[in-house]
């Protein structure tokens, strides 16, 4: 196992710019997942990583040593894709074996049998080995992409929305696999994901791509606690964070240059409506079964959550506060103002 | 509609569960829309019609398939994390106020039915870390969704999901207590999976019941 370097990394395809200029650390033993819409360069970033691709400008270093310019099979990193691309032809054996028998790799086939042996036992899919790949189910195909990836102990896995393509429900069950895997053999990990649940639940470091930028790298809750940007804040939080207009606050409290203050839904705080620091407002609508109460003041929609459940009826009065130290507040350029 | 937004990323799909209503409102139309994504589901049905094995478990609207859920599956097909079911000591007696969980008295709406077999059902939301709680467990997970977390305890009964603030995190190892809304329980006959009838189905909260149109 171990670190990858990027610095610099620059990829065009013909006026796109896919990735730009992103420098990224991944310690020996991290999992950081990339996070970002369809379009802002997770998936060139990883091809970048794997040397599927070269890039325009920028270096690549794997476990200290350059890898810019290293053939793809020499970089010793597994590539596990949205779409499993299993070998059809070749049983749940077969397609774990594959890499193994490499002539490259030079495996005996009593230690082939006794890799795959010990991979089909932590993914649970023993039962499954005589299968051919089409006769699985999209769970068992999920698994058995992320075993051909593992039985060739490589130095760093790449996972590219390898839970995407399942249904929400088979998704979630899955969601604990990368995880198990990452405690149990301290693999590295760059995982691409754009369901921000992923990426909170799964990654020690999330780093947020925008339009081939990273714009913000760190913990989990440094993220969504601490957003750097707009962009980033927005990113992460369902129901997403209210972004409200300057003219709702006191202009005594905000620092200058203010043109939006956010502030999280759980964040806001409801109470009768005759407290002092108080702000009125009109509900539109509140839904208990996600303790969700949407809540307007001169058309700006503002989304509050509860944690237990509240009863308020569409047009009513409700008396919030917006605590200062909920409070983020951002330029125009989406760049955040510290408080 | 089959699925239409199944491949969708995301923020699109929550964007267009948005509009597909805004549109059904627009045109006054009747719409039976196929999915298998639950949350689809809840932002935009007037009823849920919830199957599996080719059988129509229960249709009723969000509220009711969320809080009441007919069977043992619905319950945890629908939620996410899903409800938490523990076996309950025993059976239940018809007009029972009280089930033993693993030796603990644990207070109930009154049940109309009895049940040779039988299960407790309870949402994470409706699941208090309390310290005084009889239930006790131990921390395995904590996972962090920002908004909330949601701590993974393992007890003697097996694991349940609890939900906590954002600032209520515990870490791996910890013991707790456990304690539950009581009118927010249920119980299962263990046997056929179906809900018992009893006083739990009349506390239903005020309000619309209605998802709605919002995601």
């Amino acid at each position: 196992m171990s670190e990858i370097r990027l610095r610099g990394v620059t990829k065009r395809f013909g006026d796109i710019v896919a990735v730009d200029d992103v420098s990224l650390d991944v310690k020996e033993g991290e999992f950081v997942v990339l996070l970002g819409p369809s379009g802002a360069g997770k998936t060139t970033t990883l091809r970048l990583i794997a040397g599927l691709e070269r890039p325009d400008d920028g270096e690549i270093f794997i476990d200290g040593a350059a890898a810019t310019d290293m053939h793809p099979a020499d970089r010793d990193v597994a590539f596990i894709f949205q779409q499993y691309s299993l070998y059809p032809h070749l049983t749940v054996f077969g397609n774990l074996a594959f890499p193994l028998r490499s002539p490259r790799r030079r495996v005996s086939e009593a230690e082939v049998a006794a890799r795959v042996q010990s991979v089909v036992q932590m993914l649970h899919i023993e039962s499954k080995l005589g299968n051919l790949a089409t006769r699985l189910s999209g769970g068992e195909m999920q698994r058995v992409a992320i075993g051909r990836a593992l039985v060739r102990q490589p130095k760093v896995f790449l996972m590219d929305e390898p839970l995407s393509s399942l249904d929400a429900k088979l998704r979630e069950e899955l969601r604990i696999e990368p995880k198990r895997l990452h405690r149990t053999i301290g693999a590295t990990i760059i995982y691409v994901t754009h369901d921000q649940v992923e990426a909170t639940t799964l990654a020690d470091r999330i780093g947020i791509l925008e339009h081939g930028r990273i714009v913000q790298v760190g913990a989990p809750r440094d993220v969504y606690g601490n957003p750097a940007s707009l962009g980033a804040a927005q990113r992460l939080g369902s129901p997403p964070i209210n972004l409200l207009p300057p003219v709702l606050f006191d202009p005594a409290t905000m620092p200058a240059g203010t043109s939006t203050v956010a502030i999280r839904p759980e964040d806001i705080v409801l109470h009768a409506h005759d407290t002092r620091d108080v702000l009125n407002l009109r509900v539109l609508e509140y839904s208990p079964l996600r303790h969700l109460l949407i809540m307007e003041r001169d058309g700006t929609a503002i989304v509050a959550t509860t944690m237990t459940e509240r009863n308020f009826t569409p047009g009513q009065t409700v008396g919030v506060s917006l605590p200062l130290r909920s409070l983020l507040y951002f330029r125009s350029d989406g760049r955040r103002i510290p408080a | 509609m089959d699925e239409p937004l199944g491949t969708l990323d995301a923020d699109f799909r929550e964007l267009m569960c948005l509009e597909l209503r805004k549109l059904h409102n627009a045109l006054n139309a009747t719409t039976v829309y196929v999915t298998h994504d639950q949350r689809e589901a809840m932002a935009m049905a007037d009823d849920i019609v919830v199957m599996s094995g080719g059988e129509v478990l229960q249709s009723a609207s969000p509220h009711e398939v969320y809080h009441f859920p007919a069977t043992v599956f619905v319950g945890s097909f629908i939620g996410s994390p899903p409800m938490n079911f523990l076996a309950v000591d025993g059976g239940v007696e018809a007009g029972a106020e009280s089930v033993s969980l693993s030796g603990v008295a644990v207070s109930v709406p009154r049940t109309a039915t009895s049940a040779a077999k039988a299960l407790l059902g309870v949402r994470p939301e409706h699941v208090v870390i309390d310290e005084r709680g009889a239930l006790r467990g131990r921390v395995i997970a904590d996972e962090y969704l920002g908004s909330h977390q949601i701590l993974v305890v393992e007890t003697a009964l097996g694991v349940m999901r609890v939900r906590v603030g954002k600032d209520e995190g515990l870490v791996a190892g910890s013991q707790v207590g456990m304690s539950f809304a009581k009118e927010r329980t249920l119980l299962y006959d263990a046997s056929s999976g179906k809900l018992l009838p009893g006083a739990a189905r009349q506390m239903a909260v005020n309000g619309s019941g209605n998802g709605g149109a919002y995601v």
